[in-house]
């Protein structure tokens, strides 16, 4: 029974380091963003903020992103409902809602062990 | 029935001790994150992912491994560490593995005798050792699971932190890891060390953890 237990455990634990379909949804949402920034559709992009990213930009949602570099999405990883994705020289965090997942920071740069500094959203 | 509860009562009491406490720790559990959640402008998560998280497995984990090594280390080393006095260790003067004759192994086993205590070369050798080998697989299994969901967890609080998630070379030198783990073992060497010295000098009557009330302090390995 313990062993049993036990396969258990180990099983749940890594199920939740491996979420594959998890994980193709944020790359997915992340290459959306990317691409909708990448063609100036603001709007498109928008609607991908998590809303405390969307609340911290003021009124103007596009105007704020303007100055992001949009681009194909190389590598994600994925780690329960957190994602990171690197898109060409900038670095994506996304949250997974309710309603999906939505990007938390874009256009964010490492400071080594410092947290990362992003030009939207961000810690 | 009555019988069985009456001599499986140890088990069973502590069982349900165990799942009461467990399910405990989950509603518990469950609003701390919740609360976090919040806090962070997150959706609150519900019991089902709750109890599959990372998170859950590693608290979990933790504090079972502990237990295991505790108990592993007190079987084994309580062979060649004594505590006069102590009803919790051998006599000062039978320190070891003890004789064939003592231990009821070789020409000294009894029809009553487990099979592998009868059978003589490597099933008995192994059998000798049962105990301490299963918590210790108990023990290394259980770290090892810590050590996988506390990397998930971990992760996740880099990511939500803006941060990278580390490797697992990373989480094997990291502090998360090594705090989880340093700060279970030492409750549970205070625990040993207290119990052994504390049951010289206390009694409890009726107890086999304790000497007879009226035992000398300087007796050690007898119980009442």
């Amino acid at each position: 029974v313990k062993t049993a237990a036990w396969a258990v455990v180990v099983v749940a634990a890594l199920s939740t380091a491996c979420g594959s379909t998890s994980e193709r949804d944020a790359a997915q949402v992340a290459q959306e963003f990317s691409t909708a920034v990448a063609e100036r559709r603001f709007d498109d992009a928008c609607a991908r903020l998590a809303p405390r990213a969307r609340d911290r930009i003021g009124p103007s949602c596009a105007a704020a992103l303007a100055s992001l570099r949009g681009g194909a999405v190389r590598e994600t990883e994925t780690w329960g409902d957190e994602s990171v994705a690197r898109a060409g020289e900038h670095t994506l965090f996304l949250h997974e809602f309710a309603a999906g997942w939505l990007v938390t920071g874009a256009g964010c740069v490492s400071r080594g062990d410092q947290p990362y500094q992003c030009e939207v959203g961000g810690p | 029935m009555r019988r069985f509860l009456r001599d499986n009562g140890q088990t069973l009491a502590f069982g349900a001790l165990f799942l009461g406490a467990l399910v405990g720790q989950a509603f518990s559990g469950l609003a701390a994150v919740n609360e976090r959640n919040l806090s962070e402008g997150f959706d609150p998560v519900g019991m089902g992912d709750y109890l599959t998280s990372s998170e859950f497995a590693v608290d979990v984990a933790e504090n079972w491994q502990s237990e295991y090594l505790q108990f592993f280390l007190f079987i084994v080393a309580t062979v060649w560490l004594v505590q006069r006095g102590s009803p919790e260790s051998r006599d000062p003067r039978s320190i070891g593995r003890e004789s064939d004759e003592k231990q009821q192994v070789g020409s000294h086993t009894t029809t009553a005798s487990p099979a592998w205590a009868r059978a003589g070369g490597w099933r008995t050798a192994l059998f000798s050792r049962s105990l301490g080998l299963t918590m210790a697989a108990l023990f290394l299994l259980s770290w090892l699971a810590q050590f996988v969901a506390g990397r998930s967890a971990h992760n996740i609080e880099r990511l939500a932190s803006f941060q990278d998630p580390v490797g697992w070379g990373g989480y094997l030198t990291s502090a998360d890891f090594w705090n989880r783990s340093a700060q279970n073992w030492q409750s549970e060497f205070l625990a040993i060390a207290s119990m052994t010295i504390l049951s010289v000098y206390l009694r409890e009557r009726g107890s086999p953890e304790s000497k007879p009330v009226g035992a000398a302090h300087t007796v050690t390995e007898e119980s009442g």
